[in-house]
């Protein structure tokens, strides 16, 4: 059921393309001149499905859109609940979301893994955000693939029942921010802990504090690990794994990380 | 024959359902594949979410087994 190893390390230029579009982000990181107006990512959602209730809704899909277009763009009414020393950190990525087509398979399997095995059933759009929903094994709410991977697996998988705010969307999961934080890794972000669970990880952006590993559930500030006191882990960032109704922004360093990703290796 | 165990709690304990019962949606699960001979390999979220081979649980051992429930307490594992 589950993937022993990430099978994009075995295709065949996977880590060159990877470690370029790293670099190209980091240029443009770097020379970068802050975007001022939005820019519109064309989105394509794949629904796969094998019982009746999980060929999702239009409302559920569209109630997923407006969390992506509300959550990117920081209008979101809970970001008043991030703590006072981080408010000024918030930041509007200034991306916006066209769902141009949704189309709908049905499959045999009861259940995907996360080895892109759905995105054989529907192939991706080239240049376009692709989503794919379906049901997922061992409970897993999504994954997502990095710029520089290859065209063929490219986008995002979302759990059916994580997936917009209605219909089928079950609580803790059900304000949409698992497609935030896959859309965010889409985007070149990492996680909020680096991947290391010994304070040595780094998710390569500056203004969100060190922290020992993921967050769960629904944290009280502050929790203090790796010497980042008194704040603490900024557990409230769509890159940890709070809870939906725990997470509630991005930060200025990511929304530069993104924008360079849109700049560099995902230039529409 | 390995088993695989999908992680349930996370305390002093950890505490894993195997993989035939139903387990509700998680993120950052953690799971385990238990290996014939007792051992175990342990796998966490990768950078992007997918399932990857982890040395996080390298300090635990396996403390109960029944059919239903995999304990995992921290504390050196027999050579
Ligand atoms: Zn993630």
């Amino acid at each position: 059921m589950v993937v022993h190893e990430l099978l994009a390390e075995t295709v065949p230029g996977y880590r060159e393309a990877r470690l370029e579009a790293e670099a190209t982000t980091r240029r443009a990181v770097a020379e970068a001149i802050p975007r001022t107006t939005p820019i519109t990512l064309q989105t394509v959602v794949h629904v796969v499905y094998n019982r009746d209730e999980e060929n999702i809704s239009d409302a559920q899909i569209e109630s997923q859109l407006a969390v992506l277009n509300r959550d990117f763009r920081a209008r979101n009414e809970d970001r008043t609940q991030v703590p006072d020393v981080w408010t000024s950190l918030v930041a509007d990525p200034l991306i916006e979301f066209e769902l141009i087509e949704t189309t709908r398979t049905h499959t045999d399997e009861r259940s995907f893994g996360a080895d892109d095995s759905v995105k054989r059933v529907v192939k991706p759009h080239p240049g376009r955000l692709n989503v794919w929903v379906c049901t997922l094994a061992g409970g897993l709410l999504g994954y997502a693939q990095f710029p520089g991977g290859p065209a063929k697996t490219d986008g995002v998988v979302v759990l059916n029942r994580a997936f917009g705010t209605t219909g089928t969307a079950a609580a803790p999961f059900d304000g949409g921010r698992t497609t935030v934080h896959e859309v965010g890794h889409w985007l070149g972000l990492r996680h909020i802990w680096g991947d290391r669970n010994d304070c040595t990880g780094d998710d390569f952006v500056a203004d969100t504090p060190r922290a020992q590993q993921a967050n769960t559930g629904r944290p009280t500030f502050p929790h203090i690990t790796c010497d980042n006191g008194p704040h603490g882990d900024m557990f409230m960032n769509y890159m940890d794994y709070v809870d939906d109704a725990a997470m509630f922004m991005f930060t200025a360093g990511q929304v530069a990380r993104m924008n360079a990703t849109l700049e560099g290796p995902r230039k529409p | 024959m390995s088993r695989w165990w999908l992680e349930d709690a996370r305390e002093d304990e950890l505490r894993f359902r195997p993989e035939s019962l139903p387990a509700p949606p998680a993120r950052g699960r953690r799971t385990l594949e238990l290996h014939e001979d007792g051992s175990f390999t342990a796998l966490a979220p990768g950078p992007d979410d997918r399932p990857k081979q982890t040395d996080e649980l390298d300090e635990f051992y396996v403390a109960e087994l029944a059919d239903d429930q995999l304990t995992l307490k921290r504390g050196p594992r027999l050579p």
